[in-house]
């Protein structure tokens, strides 16, 4: 039970936070939306179904919806409904909206809005989905590539460990952030690009982890027993050997995470992240900095999230590492 | 001969490193630089078709991608390294100017760092998981999580130029009148204009390393040789601060070579963010305006850098710890 002092107090919120973010990102579309969930009394004459955010989300028709002006029918009484917890869409400008401070209200700004006259909550929470997207899919890329590559590298051993070390050689030696806008500004970057960017220069920490782990164990007494059984190597590698090793590669993963979370929002900064329309966290703080008199609430909010999230993953790093390690 | 043989395999490496630039900057869409591309069909109309074949022909487009990759490859190897395609300076003039504005950012960064750092480290080591303890480290993976470019936004807006204190400058490495200045009015403008870039860079790296500090410390106590000081009934002063402590700074050696790299590159972000015209600024400029030869020089040398460090770092872990036999070491 010695592992349970310490940072550990602090794992309770951190997992907390990342539920919470990761929930948002999920059900972003009914979290935030200018359509309602339901509508249960219509006296518009539009043709609207009882639930039109569910048919707006899931049959894809949300343009049509969203021109309904929802809100405005709301206000006017010719429906009622039931709207999402942000009732404002993270695209949908406003030209006599713009720059509005926090508000609250049945259909306030939240978080304000934008240069454009957007809904800063919506565009957080948005956001989000893009932000978490990017972090576990890059990771997830990392992972893939590092296990592989630091599997091969340490099990085989020979030339090809020594064709597998140059190569993590190479990624670690080359500048990341510079590799990263050169490739962006290669691609173009979108949403799928940013990814696999972030994964393929991820991934070398994993890499040497695991090869590590592969030089220190492929000699173990169960790894030798397996082998006199004439067990394959797929099999030593993967069923034997990997499940083994793979603590600090988790312990990598969870603070590759944050990285990756902090990455895409600093591209997103540089205006050379998730492209134009789409909202991402480090997006609203771009816009941010052109207002830094007028808008607190532009830079306050995105980074009030990234932090949240960052902390929240390197917290629970940091125990993972402290509860994993064998010390 | 260790030393040697980790030289050569350097080689390839760099090789891997060069030829993955090339191809990068090879393979944009750029009327100048792409073959096979009809100018004509470009929208922008600014380049004449004569001006482009002008610089085809002087930075070598016109030949075969392979003669290229060859004749930089040559050109690298003689430290030649072309003009820029941007201004037609030389790149070396380009990066021995914005050098010495990263160099002294991080520099002092990485002297503030050790120096509150290191005793943070000790101090959690020695009084490991007291409640202290605990409120520091927590405090510091928060600070570690803050993201750099959002405090910088809070900072440039409450204590520079804006309606709010008006104590730092919002930008720039040195004041216009900085030539005319006394020595003293010199050290204190380039204080003011460096204190907030400073701030940014510092406080994330705190976390990093007092973790790293503490747990070699922590190792250092636990080890035979501080056993055998303490139980000659030596001080506590001098078991904790000349026994464990000397030996614990050896992988701080090993930490300092690796901060070469970072010297010589910069942060983007800061740098961009505090108009400072250093290596990552350039580099970021040199990569949106197509500027080939500044990329692959600024990646050459960071690259030579980065390895140079890790060479380096070997080669004193061996000096501070001489049980490291590096002979019998595994391949590297």
């Amino acid at each position: 039970m010695k592992f349970l002092t310490g940072l550990h107090k602090m794992s309770a919120p951190a997992l907390t936070g990342i539920f919470f973010i990761v929930l948002i990102s999920i059900f972003a579309d009914f979290l935030a939306s200018p359509v309602p969930v339901f509508v249960f009394h219509n006296a518009s004459g539009e043709q609207i179904p009882a639930s039109p955010l569910f048919d707006s989300v899931f049959k894809k028709g949300r343009q049509s919806y969203e021109n309904l002006h929802f809100r405005d029918l709301a206000r006017e009484g010719k429906i009622r409904a039931v709207f999402p917890l942000v009732a404002h869409s993270p695209y949908e400008p406003s030209l006599n909206e713009i720059l509005v401070p926090p508000s609250g209200g049945r259909f306030g700004h939240y978080m304000g809005t934008d240069n454009l006259g957007r809904d800063v909550a919506s565009r957080m929470i948005h956001g989000a989905r893009n932000s978490i997207f990017v972090g576990f899919i890059a990771v997830g890329i990392a992972f893939v590539l590092g296990i592989l590559i630091g599997s091969i590298a340490g099990y085989a051993g020979g030339w090809l460990d020594l064709l597998m070390s140059r190569l993590i050689e190479v990624v670690i030696v080359f500048p990341t952030l510079i590799l990263i806008m050169a490739v962006l500004a290669l691609l173009k970057p979108s949403l799928i690009n940013i990814m696999v960017v972030i994964g393929l220069t991820g991934w070398t920490g994993i890499a040497r982890t695991v090869r590590g782990e592969f030089l220190r164990r492929r000699e173990d007494d169960y790894v030798v027993a397996a082998r006199l059984f004439g067990a394959s190597h797929f099999r030593l590698i993967f069923v034997h050997i990997l499940p083994n090793s793979m603590a600090p590669v988790l312990v990598l993963a969870a603070f590759g995470i944050a990285g990756a979370v902090l990455t895409e929002s600093a591209l997103s900064f540089l205006g050379i992240g998730v492209p134009a329309p789409e909202p991402s966290w480090g997006d609203v703080l771009k816009v941010a900095q052109s207002y830094p008199d007028i808008a607190w609430w532009l830079a306050f909010f995105p980074g009030f999230f990234i932090f949240l999230t960052v902390v929240s993953l390197n917290i629970l790093g940091e125990d993972l590492r402290r509860i994993l390690s064998p010390r | 001969m260790y030393i040697v043989r980790r030289l050569l395999w350097m080689i390839p490496t760099f090789l891997g490193v060069v030829t993955i630039t090339f191809f990068l900057t090879k393979l944009r869409p750029d009327p100048v630089a792409q073959q096979g591309l009809n100018p004509e069909a470009m929208s922008d109309t600014s380049m004449s078709a004569q001006y482009i074949e002008q610089q085809r022909q002087y930075y070598g487009y016109d030949k075969p991608v392979l003669v290229q990759y060859l004749i930089m490859l040559k050109n690298l190897a003689t430290f030649n390294f072309s003009t820029s395609r941007v201004d037609h300076r030389p790149v070396l003039d380009k990066i021995l100017e914005a050098l010495p504005y990263t160099i002294t950012l991080n520099i002092v960064t990485i002297f503030i760092v050790y120096f509150i750092s290191v005793p943070l480290g000790v101090y959690s080591a020695v009084r490991d998981r007291s409640r202290m303890d605990l409120i520091v480290t927590f405090f510091l993976y928060v600070l570690y999580s803050l993201p750099e470019f959002w405090i910088a936004l809070f900072l440039l807006r409450y204590l520079a130029g804006g309606d709010y204190l008006d104590i730092f400058p919002l930008g720039g490495f040195v004041s216009d009148s900085f030539e005319d200045l006394s020595f003293w009015a010199q050290v204190g403008d380039l204080v003011w204009h460096l204190a907030l870039p400073v701030l940014i860079s510092v406080y994330g790296s705190f976390a990093f390393l007092s973790r790293f500090v503490k747990s070699s410390f922590m190792e250092a106590l636990k080890a035979d040789y501080t056993r055998t000081a303490r139980a000659k009934g030596l001080s506590r002063r001098s078991v904790l601060y000349v026994h464990a402590f000397r030996n614990s700074l050896i992988p701080l050696v090993t930490l300092m070579a690796g901060l070469l790299p970072g010297l010589f590159g910069g942060s983007v972000i800061i740098e961009q963010i505090f108009s400072i015209p250093g290596m990552g600024k350039l580099a970021y400029d040199s990569i949106y305006a197509n500027d080939d030869p500044v990329i692959i020089a600024i990646v050459f040398f960071s690259a030579l850098l980065t390895m140079i460090g890790i060479l380096l770092a070997d080669i004193a872990y061996t000096i501070a710890d001489p049980r490291i036999r590096l002979e019998g070491k595994s391949q590297p």
